[in-house]
């Protein structure tokens, strides 16, 4: 310890240590050294929080303060300098010497130390910061580069570390210190900021030497990277930081993106950061205020001392130059093939990281369907508002889709009314849950199955996010079918578990079953062609796969067949041949590029990969294939669902192939051509994989954007009708869901303002539809002038066409259809009255759907204007046309469910149950 | 071994994929068949100018060859004015007058009429102590309009109706051309007429001293109805607007002292070669007028020296022309359209209701061989007796009739049927209605 009281005064300035603790423990050797000072300071003081700092303090005899508010206090008056080290820095027995003699000759305010590392002194840490504008370090040296003094000139910088910083006391009291909330690179850089700002000279001093301990970390600590954000805040103007800040957030994103492919990972650094400043953002404003009163000096004069460009994007070229580099030492495929794997290396540890990489890529594909709405186009239409009336119509009732019709909805309408159920009958939360579990699903079934057969975790997750989001899954979202999107979910799981081992006891057996009859039960409901996919995708592997396999056709089979029964009642209504040829016909032409890759990735592996991952290709070649050529049916009269399981198919095979493809390449250590081939492989499926950009970025899981919502809503905005029906015209592919044609031309009503889910197909025509055939005929001939009233029957409010076609000039010259001004396409609404339900003393009753409801008038008929069916009730019913006339006593007119339809959902609801329990009553035993 | 098995297994499926034929095409959409000219098929009679005045008695005129029933309209100009309209069941075959006066009094009141069958006919008759104007509603509309004759000479007033029955507005491009050749009126061109309403313009302020103007209206957007209305110190009158054509026929052309001339007008690019045959009582007078007429060029064939009396005409043309009747002297104006083509049925609404005059029949028959014609009286109870008149090849029969609501002319040799009203202070010409041919 130093006398006390102080000599500094013969010789020079006074001088006060004081000694920033984090670590109490480290505290020792650092004391020692400041004893072995040539400078004799006025006093030491310990300063730290942790408890042992004030006994440490006692027994060495020196000072202590909790807070470097507390120290400013005890710091006596005549005090000229204070001298701030770290716990861990070795001050050189010159270097406050040196600090101070060189701080007076040049009249600097701060003043830094030359930082060298402890366990080789001959080697620089740093010689004075320059930062870039974001407050990021850039220290001008090479890493390990030697000290020869070529950096030994006294130079004013943009900051020095708070391991030496010598400060004059005036300036310390008047910005209060550092900011002991910031780790000591960042404090420092804090500090001189300010410290600038009150016009400040800031220098470093080489002759003043310290020894500290270099950061074998490659990843700044979080708390640095905070401390930055910090700095900044406090000391830029507004203006500034409406720039900086926001640049900084991206810059910091960006390298969090890049980064993991150099075998790092900053994103929970940096998110922690920013959450750190969002948390503390009002002593920060407090700070700032502070910090800017009293400047003399503006950013500019920071700016000075900064340097050009992002320092953190420079390391990173500096990075990323130095891999060219060893990859150019080593040869080219080489140096890739150790980078990929010291890659894989770093982050396979983590398999969870891959996941979460899963899941963020998973949401960001369906951002805008999470924080919005689905979007509403072609098939992709939302669910209706009450799910009841959903299962209701399902189990046997009525279906509202166009004039209406007794045909029963498809599995997944009542799927999704089922979910919408249980998550409490919202719409919009049963679409994003439903997307995100199967797409998430999908991913992460994959993955398992590709690492069953012992596959890396970036190779199976890539493989994954392939598999929701490649180019086949684009092109099932390209023809807006979303609920196909779900099927995706549970497909890998059910050969994952067909292929897994068999469990050893019967109950485990069961429970394992179970699931599988579930995930395929799951498969077909929302895509009934495709409950064939798992079963032919296991039979090719036990053709071209290794290992015991056939029992895992029988299984994947098995469960097909026993997933039948969930789709009841539709499957016992439906004909088999006329669904398989339902919608138009499909022809899938994916990109030559992509195809080309995929085939190329394939062969590459059939030929250079390891047994496993040969054939792995192979099953994956031979599906992804076998899947495009049924994608590619159309001309054999095969409609759009056996194309949908066509590109499922397809999008398992690519996902198979991109795995092995990239697994291949990791796995091959020997050079020669096998391994350049193995690379060229995996370049190829990792440009494939890259496909999954396009449906990644919209937000909207790769559906096209909303179309009806913006086009339609004037209908409810007008007048909020809700008991009309609205005509669209337009080609095929604009209507939604399905749609009729008169000569081509596509058609079809819809509810207003837009339609939901159970609308989409409007099965079979019936003798309301012909009607409503003719009555267009007659107008578009121009043989009824009064086409508002003739389409009034049917309800029809409004006529919009949604695109462009040949009969757009067809309604001009009716006299009661007013087109509607204003809009992107040409709408009109219709002058007659037109409610889908009136009295005959003209009182109109409202769309309860899939009835209606309205006053009761004793005596009176009510004119129900949906498809003529006798179950149409309560009381008298008869045929009006095509219509339906009923008792207009009750107030009400429902339909009656068909009986035997209704058991037979109740059965599928059953077995689902059953299922479910058997699938819980097996988890455990699967589990163990 | 296993690896060249499946790589062929892959390379062949990918062959057999690619290879795959594609779909046939859904066939292109079909526009319908919608004429050119929409022919009445809507049973949609469109009356562009109708007058129901203190001054004026205005008068529509229905006639239909079975029962039927009828809704007639008056558009409000008014913004969201509610419409006048009237409603009434026909016994076919038979007529009715209607005064528009009972449905709505505001001076002029462009409507239209909607009958339940197809085989009706509407006309218009305005009157007044001094005038008489007559001429048929319309029901087809051709893609582009032509109005022919009219002057604005001292003395004379011209005024072009653009009636819109429709709920959209429509803009239209209005032409003029005259004998200074084609007349640039930037003030014509996208015209406005809002929907349910009408525009008229003034012609006589618009184009000043014109001996002869044809008008030529192109829709841009919409649909219009026009007429034009053409009056003198003597007299009123109004016809409609049509297409063009190579062949027209003018049941009435000159009426003892009322002096008719064709007016026509070439609307295209080359100059046509136009022979005009007179047919009278006693035969036909061919190629009574031959006339060069230059594109865009609208010329007066005055008839009025080539024979005395009575006489209708028939115009052929090497290329489409647009053609009207226009017929002054004796204190009287008149003017009408032609026909396209002879037929075997004619309605005449209003033929024996208009006027006080002397009210004629006129019937043309151009063709070679003679024709009988049964003539039957309409009128609100139904159709009177059958009245037989043989007209021979190529001659013209002009008769007298009694009062009556309209006429139904039928005849197993196709011919062009019209009437005409004339008194000492009136004169009034209207070309009967074309029914559908079978």
């Amino acid at each position: 310890m130093s006398s006390d009281p102080l000599v500094g005064d013969a010789v020079g300035p006074k001088v006060v240590t004081v000694v920033l603790v984090g670590d109490p423990s480290a505290i020792g050797e650092g004391l020692d050294a400041l004893g072995h000072q040539l400078y004799e300071t006025a006093a030491t003081f310990l300063v730290g929080t942790a408890p042992e700092i004030e006994g440490i303090a006692d027994r060495r005899g020196v000072k202590w303060a909790r807070t470097i508010g507390d120290l400013r206090d005890q710091i006596p008056s005549d005090t000229t300098y204070v001298w701030f080290v770290n716990e861990h820095v070795r001050a050189r027995p010159d270097a406050l010497g040196a600090l101070v003699s060189e701080s007076v000759r040049v009249d600097a305010s701060v003043a830094g130390s030359k930082a060298l590392r402890i366990d080789d002194p001959e080697i620089l840490v740093s010689v004075g910061i320059a930062t870039d504008v974001f407050a990021v370090p850039h220290l001008g040296i090479d890493r390990d580069e030697r000290d020869q003094s070529q950096f030994d000139v006294i130079r004013d910088v943009a900051a020095v570390s708070a391991g030496s910083l010598l400060v004059r006391r005036d300036l310390l009291q008047g910005l209060r210190g550092p900011d002991p909330q910031l780790p000591a690179e960042a404090a420092g850089i804090d500090f001189c900021f300010r410290a600038r700002l009150r016009g400040a000279r800031i220098v470093v001093v080489p002759s003043s030497e310290v020894l500290v301990k270099a950061s074998g970390r490659s990843t700044t600590p979080w708390t640095e990277e905070a401390g930055r954000i910090r700095a900044m805040m406090k000391s830029y103007s507004i203006m500034t930081l409406l720039w900086a800040l926001p640049l900084a957030f991206l810059i910091g994103l960006a390298e969090a993106i890049v980064v993991p492919l150099l075998g790092r990972w900053t994103l929970f650094n940096w998110g922690r950061a920013w959450l750190w400043n969002l948390v503390r953002l009002p002593s920060t404003i407090a700070a700032r205020l502070a910090a800017r009163r009293g400047r003399i000096a503006g950013d500019e004069e920071l700016f000075r001392y900064q340097i050009r460009g992002s320092a953190r994007l420079r390391s990173l070229g500096i990075e990323a130059s130095e891999l060219i580099q060893e990859r150019r030492v080593h040869g080219r495929v080489g140096g890739l093939s150790r980078w990929l794997a010291a890659s894989q290396t770093a982050v396979r540890s983590a398999g969870f990281i891959w996941a979460a990489s899963v899941g963020v890529a998973v949401l960001a594909a369906t951002r805008s369907i999470w924080s919005g709405r689905l979007p509403a186009v072609g098939f992709s239409l939302p669910p209706a508002e009450h799910s009841a009336d959903v299962l209701s119509s399902y189990a046997g009732g009525w279906n509202p889709a166009g004039l209406g019709t007794l045909w029963p909805l498809r599995p997944a309408v009542g799927a999704v009314a089922l979910v919408q159920r249980i998550l409490g009958d919202r719409p919009e939360l049963t679409v994003t849950v439903m997307l995100v579990v199967a797409l998430l699903g999908g991913a992460l079934g994959v993955a398992r199955l590709l690492r069953g057969f012992g596959l890396g975790a970036a190779s199976s997750y890539v493989a994954g996010i392939a598999f929701f989001a490649g180019p086949a899954a684009a092109a099932i979202a390209d023809t807006t079918h979303w609920t196909a999107l779900i099927a995706l979910g549970p497909l890998p799981w059910v050969l994952r578990l067909a292929l897994r081992r068999w469990p050893a006891t019967w109950r485990g057996r069961i429970g394992t079953s179970a699931v599988m009859v579930l995930a395929s039960g799951l498969v077909a409901v929302f895509l009934p062609a495709a409950v064939i996919v798992a079963p032919l995708a296991l039979l090719v592997w036990a053709i071209v796969g290794t290992g015991s396999r056939w029992m895992a056709v029988a299984r994947g089979a098995l469960a097909s067949v026993a997933a039948l029964p969930l789709l009841f009642p539709w499957f016992g209504i439906i004909d088999g041949s006329d669904y398989l040829q339902q919608g138009p016909d499909t022809f899938w032409e994916p990109s030559l590029v992509v195809a080309a890759l995929v085939g190329f990735a394939a062969v590459v592996t059939i030929v250079v990969g390891d047994r496993l991952l040969s054939t792995l290709a192979g099953w994956g070649g031979t599906l992804a294939i076998a899947g495009a050529a049924a994608a590619r049916l159309g001309d054999f009269d095969l409609g759009t669902d056996v194309g949908l399981a066509g590109l499922l198919a397809a999008s398992l095979g690519t996902a198979l192939v991109i795995g092995s493809a990239l697994e291949t390449f990791v796995r091959l250590d020997l050079p020669g051509w096998r391994r350049s081939a193995g690379a060229l492989g995996a370049a190829a499926a990792l440009a494939v994989a890259l496909v999954a950009a396009p449906f990644i970025l919209p937000g909207r899981a790769g559906l096209p954007g909303d179309r009806y919502r913006g086009l339609l809503d004037f209908a409810a905005t007008i007048d909020g009708a809700s008991g009309s029906r609205l005509l669209l015209l337009g080609s095929a592919a604009a209507l939604p869901g399905e749609s009729r044609s008169l000569d081509g031309t596509a058609y079809r009503v819809i509810s207003v303002p837009i339609p939901t889910m159970w609308e989409a197909r409007l099965g079979v025509e019936r003798p309301a539809d012909a009607a409503l055939d003719a009555v267009l005929r007659s107008i578009v001939a121009g043989e009824t002038v009064r086409a508002g009233e003739a389409l009034a029957e049917f309800g029809i409010e409004w006529v919009v066409f949604v695109d462009e076609t040949v009969l757009d000039t067809s309604f001009d010259g009716t006299l009661d259809l007013l087109p509607l001004p204003g809009l992107d396409e040409t709408a009109f609404v219709n002058e007659a009255p037109a409610v889908r339900a009136v009295t005959s003393s003209g009182v109109a009753w409202s769309w309860d759907a899939p009835g209606y409801r309205g006053e009761g008038i004793a005596g009176e008929a009510v004119f129900v204007a949906e498809a003529a069916d006798q179950r149409w009730g309560p009381g008298e019913w008869a045929q009006n046309g095509w219509s339906n006339l009923l008792s207009a006593t009750p107030g009400v007119a429902t339909f009656s469910s068909r009986t035997e339809l209704r058991n037979e959902a109740i059965f599928a609801l059953g077995y689902l149950a059953l299922l479910v329990l058997l699938a819980m009553s097996g988890a455990g035993r699967r589990a163990r | 071994m296993r690896r060249l098995i499946l790589v062929g297994l892959v390379a062949a499926a990918a062959v057999g994929a690619a290879f795959l034929p594609e779909p046939p095409q859904p066939p292109a959409p079909v526009a319908p068949p919608r004429p050119e000219a929409a022919t009445p098929a809507a049973g949609v009679w469109y009356c562009p100018w109708v007058q129901s005045s203190f001054e004026r008695e205005g008068s529509l005129a229905l006639a239909s060859v079975g029962d039927v029933s009828a809704a007639l309209t008056f558009p409000n100009p008014e913004p969201g004015g509610q419409a006048d309209s009237f409603s009434l069941d026909l016994v076919g075959p038979g007529a009715t007058i209607v005064r528009v006066a009972d449905i709505a009094l505001r001076g002029d009141v462009p409507g239209f009429v909607e009958f339940s069958e197809l085989e009706t006919a509407a006309g218009v008759i305005v009157e007044s102590p001094l005038t008489l104007v007559a001429e048929a509603c319309i029901a087809s509309v051709p893609k582009v309009w032509y109005l022919v004759g009219g002057s604005t000479r001292q003395g004379e007033s011209l005024t072009l109706r653009l009636f819109n029955p429709f709920p959209e507005i429509a803009k239209v491009s209005v032409a003029a051309a005259s004998e200074f050749g084609a007349e640039p009126v930037t003030s014509l061109d996208g015209l406005s007429v809002g929907p349910r309403t009408w525009t008229d313009v003034d012609l006589a302020v618009t184009l000043r001293l014109r001996d002869v103007l044809a008008i030529t209206i192109t829709p841009e957007e919409g649909i219009v109805i026009p007429a034009m209305f053409a009056s003198n110190a003597d007299d009123e009158a109004m016809w409609v607007g049509s297409g063009v054509g190579t062949r027209w026929e003018f049941p009435v052309v000159g009426a003892g002292s009322v002096a008719g001339s064709i007016r026509l007008y070439n609307p295209s690019a080359q100059a046509v070669l136009v022979e005009i045959d007179l047919i009278t009582a006693e035969g036909p007078i061919l190629g009574a007028e031959v006339v060069q007429v230059g594109p865009g060029e609208p010329v007066i064939v005055d008839l009025s020296t080539a024979v005395g009396g009575s006489f209708g005409a028939v115009v052929r043309a090497e290329t489409a022309v647009a053609a009207a009747v226009v017929a002054s002297g004796g204190g009287g104006l008149a003017a009408t359209i032609g026909a396209p083509k002879p037929v075997d049925r004619w309605l005449l609404p209003g033929a024996g209701a208009a006027g006080d005059g002397a009210r004629s029949l006129w019937i043309t028959n151009s063709s070679g061989e003679a024709a009988t014609i049964s003539l039957r009286a309409l009128g609100a109870d139904g159709a009177g007796a059958v009245d037989k008149i043989l007209v021979p090849a190529g001659s013209l029969r002009q008769f007298i009739i009694e009062p009556t609501a309209g006429y139904l002319a039928e005849s197993l040799t196709p011919f062009v049927a019209g009437w005409a009203v004339q008194s000492p202070e009136a004169v009034a010409f209207a070309l009967g209605v074309p029914m559908p041919q079978e």
